[in-house]
């Protein structure tokens, strides 16, 4: 097992961002955000990133092919899906978690999502494990270790008995933090900074409890049998469908597909689209199969909890507790949950 | 991890021919469409019922059924309703013109399961265009398949689509065509009435049939209910959905009924799969 000092970190940093793009948690206005890693910046350890790193792999905007018109006529010329090599360091297991979801997403099925596919392969993913949690934290309700590192390339964490990171003094001196391989990719990098890495013997910092708590069985089948259940109306009155819940989700990935032209150029491109807005399933004629508020809402939680289960065997949900935090409607997934336990089932 | 190419680039394809089924504010034209691309033309092999993303390069693009048969030659048929802005574009369209298709998508009628069965088609208005690739199918593999019943109607005679195609199908054996409007015109020699009506009045014999109907969803609904009457199973029993789509295959979330995605599941679903579908005919 290795260790590395947090003293050191920024210098690990700085030597793989000389070779890769590096993202890094660091702040920025008093929220935290993955950036481009650059000397001189200090990495936030303590609170999870405001959006999850969802960006690096499925950009928010991203051109799938440009073209030229010409008259009726036009040509396509291809946009080549390649993608840089990068490392994403320090993210956490929920959002590694919905890394893992996006990949059945765009990676399983008859169609493969090359622009995806692309980065996804170009990614070495250095996960940070919590040992405690944030107060909106849930990922154990959704069987998230948030020490388990699955799919991760390389885990950090922190270690046993060591003082929880709180004074000055202790960021000057710095701690020491295991290091684990969990791929070859990372071994690789293990094996290529070996010099900020020290053998060491203790044992990761266990994992507190999170505050927030629910059970999930059953919950699938239970929705299953309550569509036209009055909670659907009740809970969603008070949203504002703004959206926000699905802009920072980290396993969310609807997304538009739109062209731009300017003069007798243009290019198609995909842009995160949301559940929540009323023009989602509006079609050309008027019609729209869920046309308020209800179901649109309905929609959401049902994909997160009951139909990506039905269709890949998980929630798509990993307990991140973004939506929650930054509802301006204080919407609640694990109140949702809630209600859909308590809600008795009308047997018509 | 399996490969494949861009799947959101279109191929380019050049309107053949063009003509109008039907006139007035909801104007349906067909394209008749060849792929430029030759190997692209070759390796298309659409099933009867898939749909085809196609558009106008700098305007969009639109989900659309294939309305003809892979038996009827190395071409694209689509019947479109002018209703926003891409089906105006797609009626603009002239011989020699270029537009894009990406495709074929989703599941298919599964006409290899069908052979030995007696067909019953029941069209309401542009609904007839996903079915019309069944009917060209059997036509064409008539030796495979049982009595070809096609029920059709729309709300005036202008309002039918294909119907130059209906006079012929009489002369050849074991198949019937019954056509209805909602109301009397002069010179009118078939049915007056709804769909769903008309079904009762052709009292096709559940057995050894498949039933199965395309258009707007409250004839869907009535003709369900009639085909129940009838002692239909829910197996003997399909249709096909339309939602609003982006990708075509899976991914971009938009389509779905329940867990369902109309374009990878469907848009051919049988009725015993969507009885117990939330939301299938919203």
């Amino acid at each position: 097992m290795k260790a590395i000092n947090s003293i050191l970190i920024p210098q690990f940093l700085d030597a793989l961002a000389r070779e890769t793009a590096v993202l890094a948690p660091v702040k920025n206005g008093g929220d935290v955000y993955f950036r481009p890693w650059q000397p001189g910046a200090e990495i936030q350890w303590e609170q999870n990133s405001l959006l999850p790193p969802k960006n690096a792999l499925f950009p928010q905007t991203e051109v799938l092919y440009k073209y030229e018109l010409q008259g009726q006529d036009g040509e396509i010329h291809e946009e080549n899906p390649g993608a840089e090599p990068q490392i994403i360091f320090g993210l956490r297991n929920c959002d590694l978690q919905s890394i893992n979801l996006l990949d059945k997403t765009f990676l399983s099925g008859d169609y493969v999502d090359p622009f995806y596919q692309a980065r996804r392969k170009n990614t070495v993913l250095i996960v940070f494990n919590c040992h405690q949690p944030q107060l909106t934290c849930f990922c154990t309700s959704l069987g998230v270790d948030p020490q388990g590192g699955e799919g991760a390339d390389l885990v950090l964490y922190e270690l046993e008995r060591e003082p929880a990171v709180k004074s000055v003094m202790l960021y000057e001196t710095g701690r020491e933090l295991g290091m684990e391989a969990k791929t070859g990719k990372g071994e690789e990098i293990l094996k290529k900074y070996r010099d900020f890495f020290s053998d060491f013997g203790k044992k990761p910092r266990p994992f507190t409890s999170c505050t927030l708590h629910f059970k999930t069985e059953g919950l699938a089948e239970k929705l299953r049998k309550m569509f036209e259940h009055p909670i659907w109306a009740d809970i969603s009155r008070r949203c504002l469908a703004c959206g926000v819940c699905t802009y920072i989700c980290p396993t969310c990935h609807c997304f538009d597909i739109q062209g731009k032209n300017a003069g007798d150029q243009g290019y198609k491109y995909r842009c995160w689209d949301s559940c929540m807005f009323s023009d989602y399933t509006l079609m050309a004629g008027g019609h729209d199969p869920r046309p308020t508020k209800r179901e649109r809402f309905r929609n959401r939680f049902l994909h997160k909890l009951a139909y990506f289960m039905e269709r890949y065997g998980e929630f798509l949900c990993t307990g991140c507790g973004r939506c929650l935090a930054k509802c301006p409607a204080n919407i609640d997934i694990s109140y949702v949950v809630k209600k859909v336990k308590e809600a008795e089932i009308n047997a018509r | 991890m399996k490969e494949n190419g861009n799947p959101y680039k279109p191929e380019i394809a050049t309107v053949e021919d063009t003509w109008y089924e039907t006139y007035g504010d909801r104007c349906i034209k067909t394209l008749k469409v060849v792929l430029d691309d030759e190997k692209a033309r070759e390796s298309w092999g659409h099933r009867p019922g898939q749909c085809a993303m196609i558009g106008v390069l700098g305007v969009g693009e639109s989900m659309i059924s294939i309305s003809c048969s892979p038996t009827e030659g190395k071409f694209l048929r689509f019947s479109v309703m002018r209703m926003g802005k891409v089906t105006q574009a797609l009626h603009e369209l002239e011989p020699g013109d270029k537009m894009t298709v990406r495709g074929p998508y989703g599941n298919s009628f599964p006409v290899e399961e069908w052979k030995g069965k007696n067909i019953l088609t029941i069209g309401g208005g542009i609904g007839q265009a996903p079915l019309r690739p069944i009917i060209e199918y059997v036509k064409a593999n008539r030796g495979d398949y049982g009595k070809l019943t096609l029920i059709y109607g729309a709300r005036t005679s202008g309002d039918l689509c294909f119907k130059g195609e209906f006079e012929g199908l009489n002369a050849c054996s074991d198949i019937n065509y019954h056509l209805s409007i909602d109301v009397q015109e002069e010179g009118w020699p078939h049915y007056v009435g709804f769909v769903p009506s008309l079904l009762m009045d052709v009292n096709p014999s559940p057995e050894n049939t498949i039933a199965i109907t395309c258009g707007p969803p409250i004839m869907i609904r009535f003709v369900l209910e009639n085909l129940k009457k009838l002692n239909f199973a829910d197996e003997q029993i399909y249709t096909t959905l339309e939602n609003r789509m982006k990708c075509g295959f899976g991914k971009c979330g938009r389509c779905n009924v329940g867990g369902l995605y109309v374009c990878k599941d469907g848009p051919v679903f049988s009725y015993d799969t969507l009885k117990n579908v939330p939301e299938a005919f919203a």
